[in-house]
């Protein structure tokens, strides 16, 4: 470097003596064009690669938290997670999130994926990004509502995207979807799959063929359709026998079970394993301990899901109290880490807690502690039987029709599941109610944002909402059905940004409020 | 473009024709001249090391012992003609007399009057210009060798604090090898610098950059040194600061922040000389909060089940990890406050030989520093040894050629620190009393425990502690900085003619920091959760600088002549840095990559600017009184767009020296100088900014700690950088206007300077926010204005000047007003905050309002259009009706609550003004002096104090923590005006408010912020100078000077925290200033120094 420098000095200088100026001494590699990044690029390949890993932190990170906090399944407990627990999240914490959803890594590289690939005649490639553009702005409708669509992502020629409304991006979804069935019906030169040429860019579905991917997309494709039929039929009914018939061609067998992709590597390793490593600010929600408690009583559960996900931090003496593998050796904390609320308390009578006080008796994470590698379910064979439940259930869109129903819910609870964890089938029957589909859904889809909108679309399972205060022991007003905006985005693009819904207001597919239940005693609340 | 440059090379070519012709065409040999003489002063003492020249031959040499001196001047430029011999000193008035050159021996002795205004002192202005300063335009500050030694402190930056006015230090902690930074004026650019200014040694622009361990956090971590650093305040003989664009416009695009010149010492023709400064400093801590020892650890006055029947293996959850249990009997608390500081020291030595003939001068010197910090343990230490030569030589009459060369080898040993779960003070202040922390490791298991994992359970090396006990963080993880440095310059100055000058200089700085930074099994940090992590980074900065400059000095009659300076400058800067960060330790030791199981993607970073540059400025001196200055530069760099590869930066200046002596001057004002000028410079942009990159950088998940590699083992992965280039991007230019005028008083017993100047910064660079819906957050523009308004007073009196007394004193006193003026439509942009998430403040910068000024959320107050529960407060009786705007609003609970939507500008980190005192008093040869720095205003975020709230920790939440006799606005928060349903009614405060409201993590940011106002007794010593006759005879010195200082002796201030003048950011970031998070706290140090002349 020294020596370079050394010769364009003697050069500039001298040359400059007889009139010729250091035209290159002020440009080229290294010096005005960025020596430390690449900037061009032909193959999709490493940009799918990306979008792959980025998207666990939208699937596993705050939105994920959100909706398990919301739905109970888990309960902030300390810091700023007591205040995201009673539904208090700014536009500023929304923000990153927001981002994350339309940014390189998010939406915005699913659409140069496919513009390259397509470029490069890969409709292998284009459908399965089209497949992600589609997961990715469908979890944004289902959490801000309208939200940039058809204008996002292209600077050019809008600078300031318009915000589409919630029900027209369902709709561009299916038909992105349908698009993305028709790219995958089509073979030809990819760079996916072992004998893709060298890559194997496909991380989620690791190790398949060009032909299989094509096959698992089209199935994921349409389980994705089936799940958005599903987050519109409230206002449109129509929409369950759609939902049914796309579930029909969705995902087959739980060996196609759409898992995020994680590794040893620190930074590939789950999100909610490295937050709870970060943070630890979540503990397992009193709502699923219990409902999983009950079922357990009720003979339709096993405590091998308890077991799987939780442990109990207290050291309890083998034959001095509940162990294991019974369920009261699991207890969860309600909202806003509020132990004193009916299905709160603490630790099993008998047990020795030697660890904690009164906090410490209850349960902890387990894989969430213990595996960094764990691949969250996000898109499962489960989630499609119990979509083809729900769906023959509902019948033409007024029924209530448990027979149709019971197969699915049926095949279900024969493959119980949690990412690569297979459980024992669950012992005895469950008649296929709305109630007991949508609960079978809220404890198989662990951490699923899927939970919160099923919540909002069916306000099942009954949950009582949040305290008002961080230190107030009443019940507040009803569960959050939508988040704020980004704040970056209503300070950018503010004319466009819908100013009516607050974290209060109900998102267009689910006008519908679900009843306040409440925690006092002798509840309303079924558990 | 081209034509620019083409007419810059005629006039080079030009210069190049005068260079050669005196060496085709010598002058007739002739026979020398020989001056010899003695220099006193008017009292007769003699004088040395006063410069006596011949300024029009370019001949000059200095008295020696005696103040006598010997000047020959070459037989070949011995005409019989009339020249000025011209006789300078420091702190003496300038004298010339006229002589006849002619053959043989002249003698001229010269009884100097005293200057304290020093008005003919040469000044150094930059990039090889000189002027004296009644010359100057601008306002001087200047730092000699006298008031830097006085300040005795290792970093040259804090030598600077309260040294001018509106130069602002800031130091980030006491710890040894800890950064400081330094701020002139206001900030003139956003983000593109780091705000502090460009640093010259000798001509050639030196590093003084603070960049931080790759991977290790701007919050978290540890600290690093700033590369100022590395110069040896003992080899510097004098600082000018050119605070202001118009000042420093020679410097370009470089100088948007000011300049700060620094000039070594020299050898002087005579006796060779030698000195020996030591100075030995004792450090301890200063300022700290006030903590608890009353209540232990557990939640609700239940002490955790881990602590009340104890099993190896349990553990303290966040929940019960506070210090809200059971009231302590006496004997069992421990005050964790203060139980890691000792008393440090600092042991600095210089040996300086420094001498010369005529035509030869050489300065040597070696250095070395040892600092053993205040910190307990073997890693808070920092050491720097270095050597400086300095040499000139005479080739030839005409030609002089030089080299300064240091050499500087430091290494430094830093602790983990701030925010931080492996950070000294996080976990040491959240200990509860009734913790033991020593021993902190378990002898039974051999391994680490912490209060919240008190009984280590056997296996468990690889599991986090949670919170690091703090002895443990002091024993033993490991963070050091070994740095190799050298800088310096050749340079040669030759006379192609008496009239005109040349001058070259090629210098070049280069540093290699060699970083490790290890977490051993157990450590609590972040990601790595008990396994251990090791950080190896390297840095390495070059920078080659090459500048030429011809002057020639031009008389067109009695009444008018000046000088013209044409230049070149080519700059190249180097930054590479690579890091590897790699977790899970295979065994304990060693901290070595080959020791991990699993790295994470490395840093491997480059970056270069190339800066290509002309410049030319011209003087004119009209009737000896008006002084005018014109200067123009041409910056091209690598860093700006192809669409705007060049930049111009002119600047004018005028003095007028109205009333002098015997002109006009009388016994109230004996010299008055009105002086003006404007300039421009600017900031250049960030290398690499003009394309959209695909980068692998970790992806974090919000703020809260998960990080995502785009690519995994053996597929890489890539995404879109979020910040869309601009190939359009160019300087910032900051264009200054200021007016001054300096002042002779009362027959020079005192002197005043007064300056206003106003600064506005175009083009400033903008992380212009784009809507994330379009796949993009940011893009750098040139579209922001900024301006700073201020103004500055020097006042100095020297009542008492006796023989053997004399008393001065010094007063200062400097504002600045910061503005964003525009952004160009952007709402907001939010700056490199230190916490980037919602509960925490961010540091904003919006139109109108100071840059930096601090958002955050607040507690509901009245006036701002709230509702709470639906009920609009401001217009419904019993709320706020009638309550004056911004009156607390207190709920049915008695409590104020949280407004969790709302976000507002609360702080202002800037202060309204800032000042000094200044006082020496000389009696024969004892001098007793002190300084005393002001600062009034500055908001400091005080995370700590809210953070240790939460947890029970602090003397408030004892206080408050019985009893219900609390009511806001009355006893508790008595500044608060309230109003609302509770207003006036008693309520409990204890665990409740304190773990919700006043917690850093519940409550609103905005209850953290303090006023940062204080008063600091920075130094005062005590110095003797022993220079009796048998000191000499006996000891073989010339004389022996002792001195007895104090640094930091007294704060005078009302905040709570470790001390207003902190920063949980080292020096690197330009605005995010005044936060406080676990910060360790500043020192107050005695020093002894001796130093021995020979």
């Amino acid at each position: 470097m020294r020596h370079r420098f050394t010769s364009a000095v003697l050069g500039c200088a001298l040359t400059a003596l007889v009139a010729t100026a250091c035209n290159d001494f002020l440009s080229g590699p290294g010096i005005d064009q960025d020596p430390n990044n690449v900037t061009d690029l032909a193959n999709p390949g490493p940009i799918y690669v990306g979008l792959q890993n980025a998207s666990a932190n939208i699937f596993e990170g705050q939105l994920a938290r959100i909706s398990g906090m919301y739905t109970q399944q888990i309960a902030g407990v300390a810091r700023q997670f007591l205040g995201y627990d009673i539904y208090q999240s700014s536009s500023a914490d929304l923000d990153p999130y927001w981002q994350a959803v339309f940014i390189g890594g998010g939406l915005f590289d699913a659409r140069k994926v496919q513009n390259l690939a397509t470029a490069r005649g890969d409709s292998t490639t284009a459908g399965i990004a089209k497949v992600w553009e589609a997961l990715i702005v469908g979890t944004a409708a289902d959490f801000w509502g309208d939200v940039p669509y058809r204008q996002a992502a292209n600077r050019e020629q809008f600078p300031n995207p318009a915000f589409d409304p919630q029900l027209q991006v369902y709709d561009d979804i299916q038909k992105k979807l349908d698009t993305a069935i028709v790219f995958l019906s089509k073979s030809g030169a990819t760079n996916l799959g072992p004998n893709g040429g060298g890559r194997t860019d496909e991380l989620i579905y690791e190790g398949r063929n060009a032909a299989a991917l094509r096959a698992k997309y089209t199935e994921v494709a349409y389980t994705l359709k089936a799940r958005y039929y599903l987050h519109t039929a409230e206002v449109t009914p129509a929409n369950y026998a759609l939902a049914g018939a796309a579930a029909l061609n969705g995902i087959k067998a739980d060996s196609n079970d759409f898992l995020l992709s994680h590794r040893d590597a620190a930074a590939n390793n789950n999100v909610h394993y490295q937050f709870y490593f970060n943070r630890g600010d979540v503990l397992p929600g009193a709502a699923y301990i219990n409902l999983v408690k009950k079922r357990i009583a009720a003979g339709v559960d096993n405590v091998e899901r308890l077991r799987f996900h939780f442990y109990n931090i207290c050291y309890v003496e083998p034959g001095d109290g509940p162990e294991p593998d019974d369920p009261n050796f699991y207890f969860g904390y309600r909202p806003a880490a509020d132990q004193n609320l009916p299905g709160g308390e603490g630790a099993p009578a008998g047990a020795e807690c030697d660890d904690e006080d009164a906090e410490g008796s209850f349960s902890d994470f387990f894989w969430i502690g213990n595996d960094p590698t764990l691949r969250t379910p996000l898109i499962t064979y489960v989630e499609n039987q119990l979509i083809l439940a729900e769906a023959s259930y509902r019948g033409a869109g007024s029924g209530t029709d448990v027979a149709a129903a019971q197969p699915f819910l049926n095949n279900a609870r024969a493959n119980p599941k949690y990412g690569t964890k297979e459980f024992t089938p669950l012992p005895g029957t469950v008649p296929a109610t709305l109630q007991n589909i949508i609960e079978e859904k809220y404890v198989s889809l662990f951490l699923n944002p899927e939970v919160w909108s099923d919540f909002k679309r069916t306000c099942f399972p009954f949950i009582a909402p949040a305290p008002s205060q961080v230190d107030g022991s009443e019940p507040g007003t009803e569960i959050a059905g939508r988040v704020p905006y980004g704040l970056s985005e209503i300070s950018t693009n503010g004319a466009n940004v819908p100013t009516g819904p607050t974290s209060r207001s109900r998102n267009a597919n689910d006008p519908q409020a679900c009843p306040r239940y409440t925690y006092a005693p002798g509840p309303t609340q079924a558990y | 473009m081209r034509a620019v440059l083409r007419q810059t090379i005629g006039a080079l070519l030009v210069a190049a024709a005068t260079l050669a012709a005196p060496l085709a065409a010598p002058a007739a040999a002739q026979q020398p001249t020989t001056i010899t003489g003695r220099v006193t002063s008017e009292a007769g003492q003699p004088l040395t090391a006063a410069t006596v020249a011949i300024p029009s031959l370019g001949i000059g040499t200095q008295t020696g012992d005696g103040g006598r001196y010997t000047l020959l001047v070459p037989g070949a430029r011995v005409q019989g003609q009339r020249v000025s011999l011209q006789v300078r000193l420091i702190g003496y008035r300038q004298t010339t007399r006229e002589i006849t050159l002619s053959a043989g021996s002249l003698t001229e002795d010269f009884a100097l009057p005293t200057s304290p205004l020093r008005l003919s002192e040469v000044v150094v202005t930059g990039a090889g210009t000189l002027t004296e300063a009644e010359k100057l335009g601008t306002a001087r500050s200047n730092v000699d060798s006298t008031t830097l030694l006085r300040a005795n402190e290792p970093n040259v930056i804090n030598a600077l604090a309260a040294k001018a006015p509106n130069v602002q230090v800031l130091s980030s902690s006491g710890e040894a090898g800890a950064s400081s930074y330094i701020r002139i004026r206001g900030l003139t650019s956003i983000a593109q610098s780091d705000g502090q200014p460009l640093f010259v040694i000798d001509g050639m622009p030196v590093d003084n950059s603070t960049v931080d361990t790759p991977f290790s956090g701007t919050n978290g971590g540890t600290i690093a040194t700033n590369r100022g650093f590395d110069i040896n305040p003992a080899d510097i003989e004098n600082i000018e600061i050119l605070k202001g664009a118009s000042a420093g416009a020679i410097y370009g695009s470089r100088a948007g922040q000011g300049v700060v010149l620094i000039t070594t010492k020299r050898g002087h023709p005579g006796q060779t000389r030698y000195s020996l400064h030591s100075s030995s400093s004792f450090d301890q801590v200063g300022n700290l909060p006030d903590l608890q020892t009353e209540y232990g650890v557990g939640t609700a006055g239940v002490s955790p089940a881990c602590y009340t029947n104890p099993t190896t293996g349990c553990n303290v959850g966040f929940g019960s990890a506070g210090s809200w249990g059971p009231r302590l009997t006496s004997g069992q608390a421990f005050d964790h406050t203060d139980e890691i500081f000792r008393t440090g020291n600092t042991f600095d030595n210089t040996l300086s030989i420094s001498g010369g003939t005529d035509r030869t001068t050489f300065y040597l010197s070696a250095g070395s520093l040892n600092q053993k910090g205040f910190i307990k343990g073997p890693n808070n230490k920092y050491g720097r040894q270095s050597v400086r030569f300095n040499g000139s030589q005479q080739v030839t009459s005409t030609l002089r050629v030089g080299a300064n060369a240091a050499y500087v080898a430091s290494s430094g040993d830093f602790l983990q620190s701030r925010n931080n779960v492996s950070g000294l003070l996080l976990g040491l202040w959240r200990t509860p009393p009734d913790f033991n922390n020593d021993p902190y490791i378990d002898p039974a298991t051999g391994l680490q425990r912490s209060y919240r994992y008190p009984h280590p359970a056997v296996g468990s090396e690889l599991e986090t502690r949670r919170y690091d006990n703090a002895l443990f963080t002091v024993n033993e993880p490991v963070a050091t900085a070994d740095v190799g440095r050298a800088f310096g310059n050749i340079n040669a100055e030759y006379y192609a003619a008496p009239w005109l000058r040349f001058n070259y200089q090629l210098g070049s700085d280069f540093a290699n920091d060699e970083r490790l930074e290890a977490l051993p099994w157990t450590s609590s940090s972040g990601l790595i959760g008990g396994k251990g992590q090791v950080i190896r980074g390297s840095l390495r900065t070059v920078q080659v600088d090459h500048n030429l400059t011809a002057t020639a000095n031009y008389t067109f009659s009695p009444t008018w002549s000046g000088n013209v300076t044409v230049g070149q400058n080519l700059n190249s800067r180097t930054f590479r840095q690579t890091g590897t960060q790699a977790t899970t330790l295979i065994a304990p030791r060693p901290f070595n990559l080959f020791n991990t199981t699993s790295q994470n993607p490395p840093n491997d970073t480059r970056q270069t600017i190339r800066l290509e540059s002309y410049f030319m400025q011209g003087t004119a001196d009209l009737y000896d009184q008006l002084f005018l200055t014109g200067a123009l530069r041409n910056d091209g760099s690598s860093a700006f767009g192809q669409n705007s590869r060049r930049a111009w930066f002119p600047k004018g200046s005028v003095a007028w020296s109205f009333l002098r002596e015997g002109e006009g001057a009388n016994r109230w004002v004996s010299f008055g100088k009105a002086r003006a000028a404007y300039g421009q410079s600017g900031t250049q942009p960030l290398p690499y900014n003009l394309q959209t990159p695909f980068i692998t950088t970790l992806l974090p998940e919000g703020g809260w700690g998960p990080l995502t590699a785009p690519g995994v083992q053996g597929v890489g992965g890539l995404y879109t950088t979020p910040t869309l280039g601009n190939p359009d991007l160019g300087p910032e230019r900051v264009g200054e206007l200021e007016f001054g005028a300096d002042f002779g008083l009362l027959r020079d017993k005192a002197d005043l300077s007064l300056t206003h100047y106003r600064q506005t910064t175009t083009d400033a660079i903008l992380a212009f926010p784009l809507p994330a819906s379009i796949g993009y957050t940011a893009q750098l523009r040139n579209v922001g204005e900024l301006q700073n308004i201020g103004y500055e007073v020097a006042l100095n009196l020297r009542p008492i000047k006796t023989t053997n007394f004399g008393w001065d004193v010094g007063f200062q006193w400097a504002k600045n007003k910061n503005e964003v003026i525009s952004m160009s439509g952007a709402a907001q942009v939010v700056l490199n905050a230190p916490f980037g998430l919602g509960s925490f403040p961010q540091a904003v910068v919006r139109e109108g309002q100071p840059l930096g000024i601090w958002l955050s959320d607040d507690f509901v107050r009245c006036g701002r259009g709230l509702r709470v529960e639906g009920v609009d407060i401001d217009n419904t009786a019993g709320e706020c009706q009638g309550a004056p705007a911004g009156a607390l609003y207190i709920s049915a609970d008695n409590v104020p609550i949280k407004d969790t939507d709302g976000q507002y500008l609360v702080a202002d980190p800037n202060p309204d003004w800032t000042g000094g005192v200044r006082s020496s008093i000389t009696w024969r040869k004892l001098t007793i002096g002190g300084l005393l720095d002001i600062r009034q205003g500055g908001d400091v975020w005080n995370g700590t104090r809210t953070a240790l709230n939460h947890f029970g920790k602090t003397r408030e939440s004892v206080t408050y923590r019985e009893g219900d006799q609390w009511v806001f606005g009355q006893n508790y928060l008595p500044n608060e005006k309230v109003a609302g349903p509770g207003a006036g009614q008693p309520t409990e405060l204890g665990q409740a408010w304190f773990t919700n409201q006043a917690s850093v993590f519940n409550g609103p940011a905005s209850f953290a912020f303090e006023d940062g106002s204080f008063v600091k007794l920075r130094e005062i010593s005590v110095g003797y100078l022993w220079n009796r006759p048998y000191v000499t005879n006996r000891l073989g010195f010339s004389s022996v000077e002792f001195r007895l200082a104090g640094r930091n002796l007294a704060t005078w201030t009302d905040y709570s925290g470790v001390d207003p003048e902190t920063s949980v950011v080292s020096a690197q970031a330009s605005v995010v200033r005044g936060v406080d998070y676990f910060n360790n706290p500043q020192t107050r140090s005695y020093v002894i120094t001796v130093t021995l002349n020979r």
